[in-house]
């Protein structure tokens, strides 16, 4: 389900809703070891913030970039916001303060363990384009039968 | 029963799950991290509050103490609630208040400072905190705020930087 106000379509940003329940959030190793985490069947991108995996739905983010810069691997996730085209109501926008940007980094040396950290980056990365388009793809063809 | 252990307990430490050992006195609570060996206790006048909440390791305690520091200690079933809620009711005379936490997901909420904290809200419930004593640096533009963070040595994947949107006139 949605939420939001009644708002023209072309203005209004949907975010839809990851979880009902704390009990449906998953348990993977990667969310027990403070790692970033896609959750294909609920398209919810799993954070780690201070270790709180805190979730986030896929219709909440705009774009996700990787970088290298030396040993280190940097992943910036976007999110729509009011200052760009992620308008939602006056209601919502005027009384509320959004999450813009989140950047994380790991290392490209694999130090003790037997894959590098970064991998989990860059496959989250890859993780995240991929329910990104499969998102955007179901949400064309939901407009497009409701005509 | 005057004490309680727990050999499976995590400290967590700017995004670092340190293992150890927790023990609970009558009038303490005391932490081993096993790796350091190093000893944290403390005694039941420097609480001021204690929730719990989900974790990524099961469910967590968090002890808020007089002078605004929070010690997180991860690791504990479900099942533990109940014994722990008792115990601490008796021995500390506090109650363990329950944290919801937030899940549908949503990137826009309130923002609270608090205990030396701030906590992100989102649809009344705790999205997530953050000890201001883990901002290394912080810059404020138009209608923006970014906060930086200290790194902690042995984390794998760490948070480098947030930026929040931030409405006319609350920057």
């Amino acid at each position: 389900t949605s939420q939001g106000d009644k708002v023209s379509s072309e203005k209004a940003r949907k975010i839809n809703n990851a979880y009902k329940s704390e009990g449906q959030l998953p348990q993977d190793p990667d969310i027990q070891d403070l790692k970033l985490y896609m959750d294909k069947r609920y398209e919810t991108l799993i954070l780690p913030i201070n270790g709180t995996p805190t979730p986030f739905h896929i219709s909440a983010i705009k774009n996700v970039s990787l970088a290298v810069e030396g040993e280190y691997i940097y992943l910036r996730i976007n999110f729509f916001h009011p200052g760009g085209i992620g308008k939602q109501a006056d209601t919502i926008d005027k009384e509320n303060v959004y999450i813009k940007e989140l950047t994380y980094r790991a290392s490209n040396d694999k130090k003790d363990d037997v894959v590098p950290a970064s991998n989990n980056l860059s496959h989250v990365h890859k993780l995240i384009l991929e329910i990104q388009k499969k998102y955007k793809d179901q949400e064309l063809e939901r407009k497009q039968m409701e005509g | 029963m005057s004490t309680m252990e727990f050999d499976e307990v995590y400290e967590e430490i700017r995004g670092v799950l340190n293992p150890g050992r927790l023990k609970l006195t009558s009038n303490s609570i005391v932490f081993k991290n096993i790796r350091t060996g190093k000893v944290e206790t403390l005694t039941k006048d420097e609480i001021e509050n204690i929730k719990w909440m989900k974790r990524s390791r099961g469910y967590g305690l968090k002890f808020i103490t007089k002078n605004d520091t929070s010690l997180r200690y991860d690791g504990f079933k479900d099942t533990d609630i109940e014994r722990l809620k008792e115990f601490m009711t008796i021995n500390f005379g506090k109650n363990v208040e329950s944290q919801k936490m937030a899940v549908n997901g949503w990137n826009w909420g309130k923002v609270n400072f608090g205990a030396g904290n701030l906590t992100f809200e989102v649809d009344h419930k705790q999205a997530f905190e953050i000890p201001l004593k883990n901002v290394s640096n912080s810059n404020k533009g138009k209608n923006e705020v970014t906060l930086q963070f200290h790194q902690a040595e042995d984390v794998k994947v760490s948070l480098m930087e947030v930026r929040f949107y931030v409405p006319q006139g609350d920057v």
